[in-house]
């Protein structure tokens, strides 16, 4: 397929600001040797050179339907980009330290176009919406943006057809799955009090081109409604064999992770042997003291007594993330678990 | 330059912002117009064979100017090298037209700067940060004034 290089090598060396730039490892497809090159991040676009002055860069990685995670590979500060389909590649990078891999990672994650648009039609909307108060009605529309050649951002008619998928999942499934508006991130992942318990939520169909619907209001926090899940024991030791409804819940996590693969923390041994079963249904939040741990959060010796202190109300719950093992926690107890699928859709 | 392939394909049969038939020329000494099946996915335009399943090409879509040539006809061009034009034909004027506002609409730097100017509008009016409840307002991508338009 032909591609239209020499736009794409002046688009990754023009002087537009990129939105990350920096050293990376990064390591090689057949040989696991890594190569220290110079990448920039463009959009959706993360280009790698050879030199930090190259004059082309030497390849590109398109990051639509990608999903970032920390991964154990052994060597430090490492994350790997991966993609959903059967035989895509995954590109492991190793950052040169701590804080430039969670810069990293963080960009990397909402990197997206439809990252991008779920933002702005969500700002579009506030904007329409409060010109349309008491300010006025319609006669105030949105000026065009400074300096653009192109026509005033108005609302557009009909909204594009989406193909509806999770912010960081691209991938293309066959449910529709729910539409959620951007998550909260947790600047700092330290649990203080504990989460409100959330009011039943109803149950929510996926409705395409609403991103907001999620959000009750501007401050609230931000839910993504999972479908009625049957609770799986978990298992003793992760990745023993998985059955239809620990691949359920792995689909369920694989998105959370996709969508907290900021955050990661080591499992304590007896968080493990928690077992739950039998039908519930839950609904997962995330919010802002979202219970995501960190490594060497601040004020945490262990993870285990983070995990006591941050126990979430009926409702809440606690995602563990540990490379590929997830556990999602609520009421006191542990409600599922389950080894993350690669590139797990929602 | 190296680029993840498989990706790219299979971002190519995703769901289209916009699709249609429509006869494109590509700026290459002695080319026609062909008929092809043009497909818009987030910032990329596939253009594929009528008959086929994979694209014959992608263009992404960004610094990029769109331009209406005669009628029915526009144009997609690249800022370092304005004068290579791949050109489409369309069936109408309105299509033609639709195509231009899409396609204009369809980079990622463009909704940047809709996103910065929304932000800042919304901030005018309410005194509010809109991107804080996202915790993306630090982003040196999301800054008024740092971009260089």
């Amino acid at each position: 397929m032909k591609l239209n290089e020499r736009s794409l090598a002046f688009y990754a060396t023009c002087d537009s600001p990129a939105d990350n730039a920096g050293f990376l490892y990064k390591r090689g497809e057949r040989h696991t040797a890594y190569h220290r090159r110079w990448f920039v991040l463009k959009g959706n676009m993360l280009f790698y050179f050879e030199e930090r002055e190259s004059r082309e860069p030497v390849g590109v990685i398109v990051l639509e339907g990608c999903t970032v995670e920390l991964c154990d590979s052994g060597e430090e500060f490492a994350f790997a980009i991966r993609f959903g389909g059967a035989k895509s590649r995954t590109y492991v990078l190793a950052a040169e330290s701590q804080a430039a891999m969670e810069a990293w990672v963080k960009s990397l994650s909402r990197a997206s176009f439809d990252y991008m648009r779920l933002v702005v039609r969500e700002l579009e909307k506030q904007l329409v919406e409060m010109q349309r108060g008491p300010a006025g009605g319609r006669s105030a529309k949105p000026a065009a943006p400074e300096q653009s050649p192109e026509r005033r951002p108005v609302l557009p008619g009909a909204l594009p057809k989406e193909n509806g998928c999770a912010v960081w999942n691209n991938a293309q499934g066959t449910d529709p799955p729910p539409r959620a508006a951007a998550p909260r991130w947790a600047s700092g992942c330290d649990a203080e009090a504990s989460p409100r318990p959330p009011p039943v939520p109803p149950r929510r169909r996926a409705s395409s081109g609403d991103p907001a619907a999620a959000a009750e209001s501007p401050g609230a926090d931000v839910r993504w409604e999972c479908r009625e899940q049957e609770c799986t024991d978990v298992p003793a030791v992760p990745g023993s064999g998985a059955g239809p409804a620990k691949q359920k819940s792995s689909r369920i996590l694989g998105a959370l992770a996709a969508a907290a693969s900021f955050g990661s923390g080591a499992l304590s041994p007896h968080l493990r042997a928690g077992q739950a079963s039998g039908k519930r249904r839950f609904c997962i939040r995330l919010d802002p003291n979202l219970q995501v741990l960190k490594p060497g959060v601040a004020g945490c010796s262990s993870p285990c007594s983070e995990a006591e202190r941050a126990r979430p109300g009926p409702g809440g719950v606690l995602v563990l993330l540990q490379g590929d093992y997830a556990m999602i926690l609520g009421g006191g107890q542990v409600l599922t678990g389950g080894v993350l699928r690669r590139g797990g859709r929602w | 330059m190296r680029y993840n392939e498989r990706e790219l394909l299979s971002l190519a049969r995703q769901p289209a912002e916009k699709a249609a038939e429509i006869l494109m020329r590509v700026p290459k000494k002695g080319s026609v117009l062909k008929k092809r099946l043009v497909k818009l996915v987030v910032n990329f335009l596939f253009y594929f064979r009528t008959d086929e399943a994979e694209p014959i090409g992608a263009l992404l879509l960004e610094h990029c100017r769109i331009t209406k040539e005669e009628e029915n006809v526009f144009s997609i061009s690249f800022i370092e090298e304005p004068e290579r034009k791949y050109c489409f034909e369309c069936d109408s004027e309105q299509q033609c037209q639709e195509w231009i506002e899409a396609l204009k609409r369809a980079s990622y730097e463009f909704m940047r700067r809709s996103l910065i100017f929304y932000r800042n509008e919304i901030q005018k009016m309410t005194g509010k940060d809109p991107l804080e409840q996202y915790g993306i307002s630090e982003e040196a991508r999301f800054q008024l004034g740092t971009r260089k338009q």
